[in-house]
């Protein structure tokens, strides 16, 4: 039975406060007069390194008639499907190890922890080429993984790895980690050990307590860093382009290709638009179904 | 218990302090990642096109400039000395007093050959006339863009080819500027020779790292190279940017006389690539090949000579295919239309052109000279491994031919390529 305080009073003080603050909206919101400033930097920012490159590409596009050109270029529609389902591929790998990664952060000894964020951040801070071009010497047909598996006696003929299209998985998942473990790290780091401990005093297995209790708490971690790190997948260049197979190029690598190629850059321009957009609609979609932007607004 | 209640209260709001910080401090790594990631994704518009850089890759540099020489440390006596005993003729001599310009402009696509360029052409020309040399690295076709006049002239010269001065006489915009008549290449093909300074004849050879293969087994045409049985192992081929030389080489392979090249049957020429596409390993920058052939990834490799030539100046020993048939495709330095420094550009032509020179550069990068005036300046030996020694059996890219069907060839690589 609900209780009900005496008069109006609930719905005239909500009225109340609203009808008052009506002059200047940016100073109520920011509480105070100048600090509507704030904003120009941001939004210097976001329209000379964004809207104004993307005004460019459309220009190119229209000027250059590209848009025909790259819907009916049959490589560009056969790199669709499978930039798709390579960045797919990459957001379960590297959300299934990130995750790992971050619970071992969080329930590691201090010296392991400095030696897993240590690790974590080294890959973080080198510079993209430098760790692709590690993971080419890796996996070249006599490269470094060759060496050990031959020194164990494990193979003989030389791998077969380096420019087919499953080389450059590794790779990027490696790329990505950092991706996903700092969001689902900072989801873990604010798990109650209280409630694993209630659920262990209750009878529940390990796996039960990963599944109903951990899991859940860290899936807004998990799903920001999924989502971030499918939509850099889509539009990734150096690591498949390098390692990948040449008859299986990516979206991007057609870009590239294109732009480098005289007398294409409409269709290059076009070609980025649309990849532009369809992450713009992935992200859309997952923000409605995942309600990502929450897990920004919340930090 | 008051003060149990209070460091209880104290406690709580710590641990609620704690997770803020940490959702926080979580987001805030997570906020330069996300501008990290607009940065390590679009990494990729390298300068890869004919040559050097990538990846494609690598990574996005747009003109970095690299100056050749300081102009004041270079003594004026030093000046005069060279110009006395270089016998510069009147013209020359003419040309390179009149320059009023504080520097001129290059575009390179850097690596071995432009290494040479610094210590044969730049830093002489700058010890001669004080004028300094700025060298830009070419991002993707921008040099192209420019002598078409597509875009505004940033440089005065670029490195380019035949074929880009072929498509900038059909389709360019604005006329292309000439270089001095006395100092025009007499080797140089002749519908660009007015066009073309600082050029050099390349040639697509096969090559192969000693004991890959039996000294009397040894590959020696390029039917050789297509031949996976006889020869096993991987094949180094250019990536999809680049077409130049590949189906000269393939149809050379499949039977076809040198003279009976042109026009090129693409068809044939593609299924005889196809015939080894398994076998085939590709690169994007050049700098790729020699990591290819030193990490035994690949058995044989399709280059330009100056590739193997950099790797046996590092000390590398490679058997590079001279028995077959070369490919020879001539490099130019092209003025572009409209440049900032047009008297400093047209002196440095002429500089260049000086036959030591030339014989200076060819010698550094194993590239042919383009007049018959620098082979008089080279030894028997030296002039023995040039691309376009006299004695070598040889066959140069038709520019207008290939220019021609250009638009045919790139369907066709994409074809190839997917």
């Amino acid at each position: 039975m609900r209780v009900r305080p005496a008069g109006r009073s609930p719905v005239s003080a909500e009225a109340a406060p609203r009808a008052r603050s009506r002059p200047g909206l940016a100073r109520s919101a920011l509480g105070g007069s100048g600090t509507t400033w704030l904003l120009v930097p941001p939004l210097v920012f976001l329209g000379t390194l964004l809207v104004v490159p993307i005004g460019f590409l459309i220009w190119e596009t229209v000027v250059r008639g590209g848009f025909m050109d790259a819907v009916g270029n049959e490589t560009f529609r056969n790199s669709i499907p499978r930039t798709f389902l390579m960045a797919l591929i990459v957001s379960v790998l590297a959300l299934l190890f990130g995750t790992i990664y971050a619970l071992a952060l969080v329930i590691a000894p201090t010296w392991m922890k400095v030696v897993l964020f240590f690790a974590l951040f080294t890959i973080f801070w080198t510079s993209l080429l430098v760790r692709t071009y590690g993971w080419i010497l890796l996996i070249l047909p006599q490269g470094a993984l060759y060496w050990a598996l031959h020194g164990l006696g494990l193979r003989d003929a030389p791998l077969d790895i380096y420019q087919k299209p499953p080389a450059p998985y590794p790779a990027m998942v490696h790329v990505m980690l950092p991706y996903v473990v700092l969001p689902v790290y900072a989801a873990a780091r604010s798990l109650d050990p209280m409630h694993i401990r209630a659920a262990r005093v209750l009878g529940a297995k390990p796996f039960l307590i990963l599944r109903k209790v951990v899991l859940p708490q860290l899936r807004p971690g998990m799903v920001s860093g999924a989502i971030l790190v499918f939509v850099m997948s889509l539009g990734f260049y150096v690591t498949p382009q390098l390692l990948g197979a040449a008859r299986s190029p990516m979206v991007a690598s057609l870009i590239g290709t294109y732009f480098n190629t005289p007398n294409r850059a409409g269709t290059a321009a076009a070609m980025s638009l649309l990849l532009l957009l369809v992450v713009v609609i992935v992200y859309l979609v997952a923000d409605r179904v995942f309600k990502v932007s929450e897990q920004w607004g919340r930090g | 218990m008051d003060d149990l209640d209070r460091r209880r209260e104290q406690e709580l709001s710590r641990r609620a302090l704690l997770r803020r910080a940490g959702l926080g401090a979580g987001s805030l790594i997570v906020l330069p990642s996300v501008l990290a990631a607009c940065g390590g994704s679009d990494d990729g518009t390298s300068s890869s096109a004919a040559a050097s850089s990538a990846a494609p890759a690598t990574a996005a540099e747009t003109a970095a400039a690299t100056t050749a020489a300081t102009a004041a440390e270079t003594a004026a006596s030093t000046a005069a000395e060279t110009a006395a005993a270089g016998g510069e003729s009147a013209e020359l001599k003419a040309l390179l007093d009149a320059i009023t310009s504080k520097k001129v402009i290059v575009g390179s696509y850097g690596g071995g050959t432009e290494e040479a360029r610094k210590k044969a052409w730049w830093d002489p020309f700058t010890e001669r006339t004080g004028v300094e040399v700025v060298v830009v690295d070419i991002p993707g076709v921008l040099g192209d863009d420019m002598l078409t006049g597509k875009i505004p002239s940033e440089w005065d010269a670029f490195h380019g080819s035949p074929q880009e001065t072929q498509t900038a006489l059909d389709t360019g915009t604005k006329p292309l500027p000439e270089v001095p008549v006395f100092a025009q290449e007499d080797l140089f093909p002749e519908d660009y020779r007015k066009y073309s300074w600082g050029s050099f004849f390349l040639a697509y050879v096969p090559a192969f790292m000693p004991g890959t293969y039996p000294d009397d087994a040894a590959p020696k045409s390029w039917a050789d190279f297509f031949d996976t049985k006889k020869f096993p192992g991987k094949r180094a081929w250019p990536g999809k940017s680049y077409i130049e030389g590949t189906r000269e080489a393939a149809l050379l392979a499949d039977g076809v006389a040198p003279e009976d090249l042109y026009p090129i049957d693409v068809a044939r020429a593609h299924a005889k690539i196809e015939s080894i596409w398994d076998d085939l390993v590709f690169y994007d920058e050049y700098s790729q090949i020699s990591t290819f052939l030193t990490t035994k990834t690949v058995a044989m490799t399709f280059a330009p000579n100056g590739i193997y030539a950099g790797m046996q100046r590092k000390g590398v020993d490679v058997n590079v295919v001279w028995d077959a048939v070369a490919v020879l495709n001539a490099n130019n330095m092209s003025i572009l239309p409209e440049s900032p420094n047009p008297d400093a550009i047209q002196a440095l032509a002429a500089f260049v052109a000086q036959p030591d020179r030339q014989a200076e550069f060819a010698v550094l990068t194993n590239y042919g000279p383009p007049s018959t005036a620098a082979f008089s300046k080279l030894t028997p030996e030296q002039i023995a491994i040039l691309p376009n020694n006299p004695d070598r059996v040889s066959v140069t890219v038709d520019a207008k031919a290939t220019a021609a069907v250009y638009d045919e060839l790139v369907a066709d690589n994409e074809k190839l390529f997917s």
